[in-house]
């Protein structure tokens, strides 16, 4: 249903246009830290109140918006720009190189997605960076078999036979016909990919290894508020909030591209 | 076969059966449990003398081991295994007169020649006493008789017994000197009684204690240093003492329970803006005041510790003999922090960075600090580290700015003295006054010294003096003479009591000797299959297999030997000797060629040996077989949930077809493939542990304790776990479902007039099920890896939490063989699916 397909990308230009707009301004500074105003409840000036260092919350929900978008955003864009490349050549030359790349692909395949990006930030120390990294890597391995799978489907069809014998390359037959046909495969995953790298961001960002203080992130508002889960809940079920929120509106994206694709 | 009504009628059975057993399970009996204590930190050995870190005094400092002295309230020396001593008028010489009738828990007996043996095993070269360049002093140590030592110093010391109470010179027996790290034996009132890594210590009574017995038959200790997993812990009453509580920020909620006591005792903790001396601006004295005035203490203590504590103006706590109020030197004053930074050069101020150690009130002040900074112009980068990076960097390095870190050790305003210490400050006044100290006995010119110490260490602003970390107690209302002031950082369990509560048990190790015969299983249904599928299929299938563990190897051990942090300097603390740095590394095996080590590792992975761990110094095998008993039922339990839910969901949704219903489910499992699970997590956890109180958040008892009560705790991780897997099930579920409905027999079978729902239950749902239990098989390892967060918030000792320590700990060999183990079980899932796969469509056979 393409009502699917445009309320899930509403609800994420939403939070992306948040995201950009909280680079340069939010109603208070996300970052300033007030404690004579700690654990202020909702109010004109604070609409959603203070956390435990006085900083606004609505503010810091805003700029904590970033750190997941961009992270799930680069994290895709790796894993698509590298896997699918790399899903394409090993459709179009089966033998050593489509070995190799699926040999490889096993490889970072039999490490659950979380114990990958736990080594990686262990060795490129915590970071918004570093993770997007991790992900992307995880990422890559994904994109390649969708893309060699979708490939594979495309390289058969008679149309490409025609083109091979009318005289186009490989580089062409694969930029004109092949390109265009998996793409719609290629977006939806894509759009699946990022909703992942959104919850990977939030777990590891609620571990304490996504983007450190004083920059805001979800998932790490999270973590720091919950010790006070039993007195001011609101400061866990807000930033909760934004990341399943913002997961939902990725899958349904996914969810309306990949109908679309089908009918 | 069953014909189709009988099986649903069987199935049906089978289900209230199992419904009932786990019912009944969940009622049986809890037994009685043991006194426990939550400590912070777990210690990476048992040995305090050798090794630094404050965690291994903690457990064992007078409980299994102790010294010739030890220290009251005030930090004065009292006698222990000494009844007394004698000092020479020169302070040069002292004879201490020993206990009689003091035996070790192995027999052997305690004496002087024991006493001289212990002191000098302290103070040998290249020791990893932390208390071996202290000790160095000593040049004479002679057995006068049985019962009577005298140790002859190079130079006057008069703090020499306070020296004696420390962890590091505790009494040892020399035959057993050489294990203690893991078989400590002393002579307190417990002797060691087991210890499951990452989960749980016990000691057990030592009933041929010198001084009678304790009243606690047996102590729990349980690591929690997760600010939430410590506020379930007491809330929920699964712990009976936790002296350093993690949450302060808690604590007014937990004083509302009438049934835990609170008690806000001061510590020799000093929280300090350690300042490096050497870099840039920080060498002049006028930025170094600057700083000192643009802090605001109480905003600091208000918001890092929730008001729970107390400012300090000069690196000494308020409790100690001698103690100036210094906190007014230098008032919180932003105008004349930058009037100070114009006069040095500093108009429009200048960068820093800040490095914070991981422990929550250090990255709280961390924050406050660096913004009351910049109010007065200077810029400070925050740089979170790991304790070993921290260690590194900033302790052995010095290549920082400023830190924050909390000074636990009582007395150590000696390291003002030592201008290699990593605030580089030179000061000739202090060291002359730190001499004249050690030389004086007098009790009203000591305090004078002291005095004059403070002073000067304040006036030359080394650091920036925040406030003292107090001593955060939560403990069961009932407990008696839990002794508070702790400068030794140890509770004295020997004098211990507790009014009107049954401290029983038995030590109940959980076992998993389960494992071979999983293996045994394992291996026939593998050699079955070959032989139905045909040898050629199997063998292609288990060379992919092998190539790709190799590969996974290779990886594993490239990333770990890239993560920086040095381990031998972890595991020896801040007052590790470099030489003995280089000796542990040596021992560990990090010297060699990266081939060389890779081709060790690797045949010892083939032969079953994991390794021996950095930290805990015992095989990884060990480590990972009771975290396992945790995980593996963990992710089953989450399994057996997110396919009954999933499936079940899936299945109405299949017979509602278009109505409303099937929409209502299908937004339910979008939210269910959303929601991010440690989310889910807390708010399970907030709503049924702590509002309602139906399940214990009480960590991990152990499956000793009861079937039951374990259960109870994996209930709520495994709902959180496999919830969003439930929605992951009911989605593939739904696909497969709808797929095989469109199928032309489907179409033949609903022509003929059978009806919607016995299709469903009869022809689709079973052909559906193949790729669906394909999905489950190939979903499981992530479950089994997945639960780290979800272990983190429920603080159970499972393998996510192992890797996360050991990342943390820099232990790289844990953190190798964990992820080797978890590629090889999802290796092994999907070779199993395949094959499975293979076994049931003869089609894929023939490829």
């Amino acid at each position: 249903m393409r009502r699917r397909a445009w309320a899930g990308a509403g609800l994420l230009g939403f939070a992306i246009a948040v995201a950009l707009v909280a680079r340069v301004w939010t109603p208070w500074d996300a970052g300033a830290i007030d404690v004579g105003h700690r654990l202020l409840p909702g109010s004109i000036a604070h609409p959603l109140g203070t956390d435990q260092l006085g900083r606004d919350l609505l503010s810091m929900l805003m700029a904590g918006a970033g750190p997941p978008l961009g992270t799930a955003m680069l994290a895709t864009l790796i894993g698509a720009l590298i896997g699918g490349p790399l899903g394409l050549i090993a459709a179009a030359r089966p033998g050593l190189a489509d070995d190799v790349v699926t040999r490889t692909g096993d490889v970072l395949f039999a490490f659950p997605a979380l114990v990958l990006a736990l080594l990686l930030v262990a060795v490129l120390g915590p970071g918004v960076l570093p993770v997007a990294l991790a992900v992307g890597l995880v990422n890559i391995p994904v994109f390649v078999r969708v893309a060699r799978a979708a490939a594979r489907a495309v390289l058969v069809r008679d149309f490409v036979a025609a083109a091979r014998t009318a005289g186009l390359g490989e580089g062409a037959v694969a930029r004109a016909h092949v390109l265009p046909n998996i793409a719609s495969a290629l977006a939806v995953q894509a759009a699946i990919q990022f909703s992942v790298g959104l919850l990977a961001e939030a777990g590891l960002a609620f571990l304490g290894l996504g983007a450190q203080p004083p920059e805001p992130s979800w998932g790490r508002m999270i973590a720091d508020a919950q010790t006070l889960i039993g007195s001011h809940p609101r400061l866990v079920v807000w930033p909760g909030l934004c990341i399943t929120l913002a997961v939902l509106s990725a899958n349904l994206l996914a969810d309306g591209l990949r109908r679309r694709g089908r009918a | 076969m069953l014909a189709g009504v009988e099986r649903g009628r069987w199935r049906r059975w089978c289900l209230h059966a199992l419904l009932a057993l786990l019912v009944g399970l969940w009622g049986s009996a809890v037994g009685a449990r043991p006194f426990t204590v939550a400590l912070q930190l777990e210690p990476p050995m048992l040995d305090p003398t050798a090794g630094a870190a404050s965690a291994i005094g903690e457990v064992t400092y007078r409980t299994i081991f102790e010294g010739l002295t030890t220290l009251d309230a005030t930090g004065q020396a009292v006698p222990l295994l000494a009844t007394g001593w004698t000092r020479a008028a020169d302070a040069r010489s002292y004879v201490f007169h020993l206990r009689e009738e003091v035996r070790f828990s192995d027999g052997s007996a305690f004496d002087a020649r024991v006493a001289a043996w212990s002191l000098a095993h302290a103070r040998r070269p290249g020791s990893p006493n932390p208390q071996a360049a202290a000790l160095a002093g000593i040049v004479g140590l002679d057995v006068l008789d049985a019962h009577t030592l005298r140790i002859r110093l190079s130079a006057p010391d008069a703090g020499l017994p306070a020296l004696l109470a420390r962890p590091g010179c505790v009494m040892v027996p020399p035959r057993a000197a050489a294990t203690l790290a893991v078989q400590p034996i002393g002579t307190g009132p417990f002797r060691f009684g087991g210890w499951a890594r990452g989960d749980r210590l016990t000691l057990v009574r030592n009933d041929d204690w010198w001084r009678g017995r304790a009243q606690l038959p047996r102590i729990d200790f349980r690591f929690i240093n997760d600010p939430a997993a410590a506020y379930a812990a007491v809330r929920t009453h699964a712990v009976d003492l936790f002296p350093d509580y993690p949450a302060p920020e808690n604590l007014e909620a937990v004083r509302r329970d009438p049934r835990l006591a609170v008690s806000v005792a001061p510590s020799e903790g000093e929280v300090i803006l350690a300042l490096n001396n050497r870099a840039g601006p920080l060498a002049d004295l006028r930025v170094r005041r600057a700083i000192a005035h643009a802090l605001d203490r109480r905003a600091i203590i208000a918001g890092a510790m929730s008001g729970y504590a107390t400012p300090i103006g000069s690196h000494y706590p308020p409790q100690g003999e001698g103690y100036v109020d210094l906190v007014g030197l230098y008032p919180h004053d932003p105008g004349r922090a930058r009037a100070l930074l114009t006069a040095a050069g500093y108009p429009r101020g200048f960068a820093a960075t800040l490095a914070v150690p991981p422990a929550s009130y250090a990255r709280r002040t961390g924050e406050i600090v660096a913004a009351e900074l910049a109010a007065v112009g200077i810029r400070v980068t925050l740089l979170p580290l790991e304790w070993p990076q921290w260690l590194d960097r900033v302790f052995a390095r010095h290549a920082y700015d400023m830190t924050v870190v909390s000074h636990a050790e009582a007395a150590d305003y000696d390291i003002y003295g030592r201008t290699d210490y990593y605030f580089n400050y030179d000061g000739p006044e202090v060291r002359a006054l730190l001499a004249q100290l050690k030389a004086t006995t007098d009790a009203r010119e000591r305090r004078g010294l002291l005095g004059r110490i403070q002073r000067r260490i304040a006036g030359d602003a080394v650091n920036a003096f925040l406030f003292q970390f107090p001593h955060l107690q939560v403990a069961d209302a009932r407990l008696r003479d839990a002794w508070v002031n702790t400068p030794l950082q140890a509770v004295d369990f020997g004098t211990l009591r507790l009014n009107g509560r049954d401290a029983g048990g038995d030590t109940g190790q959980g076992g998993s000797a389960a494992a071979p015969v999983l293996a045994a299983l394992l291996l026939a249904g593998v050699a079955l299959a070959g032989l139905v599928a045909g040898p050629g299929v199997l063998l292609t299938r288990l060379g992919v297999l092998l190539l790709t563990l190799a590969g996974a190897s290779l990886l594993v051990f490239w990333t770990t030997r890239l993560a920086p942090g040095d381990p031998a300097q972890f595991m020896l603390g801040m007052d590790a000797s470099p030489q003995a740095v280089t000796a542990l590394r040596g021992e560990l095996g990090l010297g060699g060629s990266a081939m060389a080590q890779y081709a060790d590792w690797a045949g010892g992975l083939l032969r079953g040996d994991l390794g021996t761990s950095y930290t805990y110094r015992v095989p990884v095998a060990s480590l990972v077989g009771p975290r396992l008993a945790v995980s593996l039922p963990l992710a089953g339990l989450a399994m057996v949930l997110a396919v009954a839910l999933g499936l079940v969901t899936a299945i109405a949704g299949a017979a509602a077809g278009r109505r409303w219903p099937a929409r209502l489910l299908d937004a339910g499992v979008q939210l269910g493939l959303a929601v991010p699970s440690f989310w889910l997590a807390s708010l399970l956890l907030l709503l049924f542990a702590v509002r309602l109180g139906w399940v214990s958040a009480a960590g991990w008892p152990g499956w000793g304790g009861g079937f039951g009560p374990a259960l109870g705790a994996l209930l709520l991780p495994a709902v959180a776990l496999g919830l969003p897997q439930a929605a992951v099930i009911a989605r593939v579920a739904g696909g497969a479902l709808a797929r095989e409905r469109q199928r032309d027999y489907v179409r033949t079978a609903r022509a003929s007039g059978i009806g919607e729902r016995r299709i469903l239950r009869v022809h689709v749902l079973p052909n559906a099920l193949p790729p669906i239990l394909a999905v489950v098989g190939l979903q499981a390892p992530f479950l089994l890896a997945g639960s780290v967060v979800v272990e983190t918030v429920f603080g159970l000792p499972g393998l996510g939490r192992l890797v996360l320590d050991a990342i943390g700990g820099r232990d790289l060999l844990t953190v190798g063989a964990v992820a080797m183990l978890l590629a090889g079980v999802t290796v092994l899932a999907s070779f199993l699916v395949d094959l499975a796969q293979a076994l049931a469509d003869p089609r894929v056979r023939q490829r």
